[in-house]
């Protein structure tokens, strides 16, 4: 493995090598992960119109399974369905959430909270495709999922870094809810790290030399321009195109070495596997990734909900707060956004098996970052959450949301064929009260 | 479970949030004047007889729009070129070197190609091959269990009608349908799907834009039918891992008036079928019937056949004369399109009387031509090869490219997984795996079917090309990266020991390009590459391994062209 560069973990190298990150790949510059030196020249003013123009990008921490709407943000204490959990009050006035996150409590005013989502769609599969892509795929027409699109809009063509990353480590509910990029092509489809967090065939071989390597590139492409040329189509191009970005996305292997990361920050994180993979996605966000996924599973607590919850709730409030505190001291929250939902939430009602089954009538999501006012609480359910009672929002309506915090008008049109598809279904809108 | 699924009433945000508004937006916009279907408009007298050979049917009608335009074609492809598209269409790999000399040591006459042709057709590797390809066409390449059954009908040179009647009819037999129930069991919770996939896959046509509304222009697609296809297979259910049927059960839906209505069967654009009167039993009945049912899947036993069979009416409705085109044409549409890149009608399923294929009467005379000849795809397949447009040059370098749908020049065409990645195997194999002298030729036969089955493990890093295909970068890094391709490939394929024997660099690039590309290499690709071994000398094995990956992961390989 190649670890002759260093990914600096200071703050503000951090900031100054995302700068020169965006600034050396808009030239085309080969180097990948920033020296210093070229970096300290710029004045202040030039790293913050630099840094104005980085992207956006997105984490989504995806919930697998359903997590309890009522062990985390809508609590429901003292009543027939409420648990054994007490609520504790946040930093926002009037608005309590679960007891089990007391980290995110104190962060309230920085997150924004959706208690009223009615998705309509209770199997895991099922549910999982439609959060992910905003609707169901028609029989005939499969939709891009949420990293796609963000890939495909906020990624740059000649990034050197994959444009979309998902973690899944997890073997439950792997299979349902797959990643697709459907129509957008396999340009924007994920990197998927589920068997670890070096993506496959990064490495060069032992076997040939760094400059070989480079040398039998340009040989190919040399072949290759004579056997186009006079029969080139759109697949040939974007096969010559493949190849063109094998050695910057090598160049990029560092990225995936959380060893590079200081201790001190990987302890930050704490020491599960969804922690040290948040931290990965931020490492990625900084360094131009437009989407990462990362996965926790497994929340599908039909039997023992509250000692599921009870040990799965607090990792997750000092995953979401740590990353929150992080991304924030380096610059990058006003420019990330995160979010965190599974394909549905848990019923009210307790099984006999001391569980909560499927639920998706009456569920929350929490997000925070990007394009969002902080502290806001959106809708609400009834007193025993069985049901939304003020402003219900549906899986599109989300999805539109999440698009418009980070820029994307939901309104945009992709063409299959002569048939235009928008990135929402029509007359599907942003929750504008929620928007920075 | 009641047997009829309550239908969702419709409404305007209902539409919207699943999705289904598209559909409609489509219809409306692609929507031209209500006419009649192309095919009620073709001239009979301009139909070229039918006892003439498919392959001149494919050219006379090919040309005659051609010349019609004042578009010269591209002129025959070089022999090598030729051959190798016939070894990756009929076999779904390239030939090996022994393969490509005999072929040239041919006297290249039509008549020799022809002789190649039934020889190629008639190996246990053709067979191979297509069964692999009706398995994308029916189940997207994910059937392992359907895939022993399409492996028989293949090799049993079934009819595409009689393959169509075994996979609807669902019913497996160990000897003579292993697996064949597989294709409606992964659709059963659902029948709008299933619907869709069989109106998609069998008669090329996407209904489900008609599932809210009739079509406001193409007369062929209306409410009544979408839930009338529906309704084939809204009585079979699965028991205990078994496929049933009952014998009641209707699909309601809801007009775009809010009127319920109750859906008859009916089959594209035809009148609704007539059937016998179903009578919903009581709930009494109904239990017995669940108890009964519970019986059957304890015992692990089929339940009795329905006394009167829906999905037996859509076999025969499909296969009737006057329907016949619709099944006919789409599978002429399919093949024709996997072995020119393009269809006679695009997109595949839009196969309806609105859309006119590019020659309609040419596609009129193959369907009506599959269907007069047992739906044989042999004969079909045999017929597209054999004809001059389709051993047409993919090089056209005299202004604009002529658009697809002419057919005027090759399209070239990605290689689908199974083809790459044999075909990469077959390329670095040492040349006498299969051509050492003496070997007898069924010995050649196990080593070429023992080398594609060592290949299949490659298959997972290539995307199954589709519409707009992309190549994904993790093909390129699997390509530039992997241990699999630097050992098994490079290192161990044979191919570079084969090279290493040789002395002369001209004599090592002449036999890389031979073993890969499958053609002498041209003056300059000979100085272009002696020029990077004479550069690296000093490491003339690190040398010789580069160059042969780089042409084995040049454009030329990864296209059918």
């Amino acid at each position: 493995m190649n670890h002759g560069q260093h990914f600096c973990g200071t703050s503000a190298h951090d900031i100054s090598r995302r700068v020169f990150l965006s600034q050396s790949l808009a030239v085309g510059s080969g180097a990948l992960l920033g020296t210093s030196g070229a970096v300290h020249a710029l004045d202040e003013d030039a790293l913050n119109a630099a840094l104005k123009k980085t992207g956006r990008n997105v984490i989504l921490l995806w919930l697998a399974g359903g997590a309890s709407q009522l062990e985390t943000w809508d609590p429901k204490p003292g009543r027939p369905t409420g648990g054994p959990f007490a609520s504790i009050p946040t930093s926002v006035p009037g608005v309590h959430i679960s007891e089990l996150m007391p980290k995110m409590a104190k962060r309230m005013h920085r997150t924004t909270l959706i208690r009223s989502l009615n998705t309509g769609d209770g199997g895991h599969g099922t549910g999982a495709e439609m959060m992910l892509r905003g609707r169901k795929n028609e029989a005939a027409l499969q939709y891009p999922d949420l990293g796609a699109i963000v890939a495909k809009e906020l990624g740059r063509a000649d990034s050197k870094v994959p444009g979309y990353v998902s973690f899944y480590s997890q073997t439950e509910g792997r299979g349902s809810g797959k990643l697709s990029p459907a129509f957008l092509g396999a340009r924007y489809a994920p990197m998927n790290l589920d068997d670890g967090p070096m993506p496959p065939n990064l490495s060069r071989h032992d076997a040939i030399t760094d400059l070989g390597h480079r040398d039998r590139a340009r040989l190919r492409d040399l072949l290759s321009a004579r056997f186009t040329s006079g029969r080139e189509t759109d697949t040939m191009r974007s096969h010559s195109a493949a190849y063109a970005r094998v050695h910057g996305l090598m160049s990029s292997e560092p990225l995936f070495d959380i060893e590079l990361e200081p201790q001190w920050v990987r302890d930050r994180y704490g020491p599960s596997l969804f922690g040290q993979q948040a931290l990965m996605a931020r490492r990625m966000i900084e360094a131009g990734v437009s989407f990462v996924r990362v996965s926790r599973a497994w929340w599908d607590s039909h039997g023992q909900n509250f000692e599921t919850h009870a040990e799965m709730v607090p990792e997750l409030d000092h995953v979401m707060s740590t990353l929150m505190d992080d991304l924030d001291q380096r610059g990058l929250l006003d420019s990330t956004l995160v979010v965190a939902f599974g394909e549905f939430g848990r019923t009210p009602g307790v099984n006999a098996s001391l569980g909560r089954d499927h639920f998706a009538n009456a569920w929350s999501a929490a997000m925070f970052g990007c394009g969002l006012q902080g502290g806001a609480v959106y809708g609400k359910t009834d007193d025993d959450g069985n049901t939304v009672t003020e402003d219900e929002v549906g899986a599109g309506e989300l999805f539109a949301t999440i698009l418009a915090a980070i820029g994307i008008d939901p309104d945009k049109e992709y063409h299959v064929g002569t048939r235009p598809i928008p990135l929402v279904n029509p007359g599907i809108k942003p929750i504008r009260s929620l928007l920075a | 479970m009641n047997p009829v699924e309550p239908q969702p009433s419709y409404s305007a945000s209902v539409l919207f949030r699943s999705g289904i508004f598209w559909a409609l937006a489509l219809c409306l916009q692609s929507g031209a004047l209500a006419a009649e279907a192309w095919w009620d408009r073709i001239d009979m007298n301009r139909m070229l007889p039918a006892d003439v050979a498919i392959s001149s049917v494919i050219d006379q009608y090919v040309d005659e729009n051609l010349s019609g335009l004042k578009v010269s074609p591209a002129p025959e492809a070089p022999p090598e070129t030729r051959f190798r598209r016939l070894m990756l269409d009929l076999h779904g790999r390239i030939p090996t070197l022994a393969e490509m000399d005999e072929f040239l040591a041919g006297n290249g006459t039509r008549e020799n190609w022809q002789i190649w042709v039934d020889r190629l057709i008639e190996a246990k590797g053709f067979d191979r091959f297509q069964a692999n390809e009706l398995n994308w066409l029916l189940m997207d390449g994910q059937g392992t269990e359907f895939q022993k059954y399409l492996d028989l009908a293949v090799s049993d040179r079934k009819g595409w009608d009689e393959i169509f009647r075994d996979v609807i009819t669902g019913q497996a037999d160990p000897d003579k349908r292993p697996g064949v129930d597989h294709f409606l069991r992964p659709r059963l919770s659902d029948p709008d799907k299933m619907a869709n996939d069989v109106s998609i896959r069998f008669f090329g046509v996407n209904i489900s834009c008609a599932q809210c509304h009739d079509h406001p222009d193409v007369k062929d697609w209306t409410q009544d039918t979408y839930y009338g296809m529906k309704s084939f297979f809204s009585r079979t259910f699965d028991n205990g891992g078994f496929i049933a049927e009952r014998d009641y059960g209707l699909v309601t839906y809801k007009t775009t008036k809010n009127e319920d209505k109750s859906a008859g069967l009916k089959f594209f654009g035809g009148a609704a079928l007539a059937e016998p009167a179903s009578v919903e039993p009581d709930e009494d009945k109904k239990k017995a019937e669940r108890q009964q049912l519970e019986e059957f899947k304890k015992n692990k036993l089929a339940p009795p056949p329905a006394k009167y069979s829906r999905r037996a009416r859509l076999i025969e409705a499909g296969l009737a004369e006057e329907q016949e085109h619709w099944f006919a044409r789409a599978i002429v549409n399919q093949v024709w399109h996997r072995f020119f890149g393009y269809g006679l009608v695009m997109p595949l399923d839009q196969m309806h009387g609105e859309n006119e294929p590019s020659h309609p009467e040419l596609m009129h005379w193959l369907a009506r031509d599959l269907a007069a000849h047992d739906y044989d795809l042999t004969r079909l397949i045999r017929g597209i090869v054999s004809s001059r447009t389709w051993q047409r040059d993919s090089l056209w370098e005299s202004g604009d490219r002529p658009p697809l749908d002419l057919f005027a020049v090759s399209h070239p065409r990605p290689l689908a997984p199974r083809q790459y990645a044999v075909s990469l195997k077959f390329a670095t194999s040492a040349p006498e795996t299969f051509g050492a002298e003496g070997l007898a030729p069924e010995e050649v036969a196990k080593r070429i079917e023992n080398t594609e089955r060592s290949a299949v493990g490659y298959e997972r890093w290539f995307e199954r090309p589709g519409e707009n295909f992309n190549v994904d970068v993790g093909e390129a890094l699997f390509l530039s990266n992997s241990a699999e391709v630097q050992s098994q490939l490079l290192d161990g394929g044979g191919l570079m020991k084969s090279l290493e024997a040789l002395t002369k660099p001209e004599e090592r690039i002449r036999l890389a390009s031979r073993s890969i590309l499958l053609r002498e290499p041209s003056a300059d690709e000979l100085s272009l590459l002696s020029g990077f071994l004479a550069e690296r000398g000093d490491q003339p094995r690190d040398a010789l391994r580069q160059m042969v990956w780089a042409i084995l992961s040049s454009s030329e390989t990864r296209f059918n062209y």
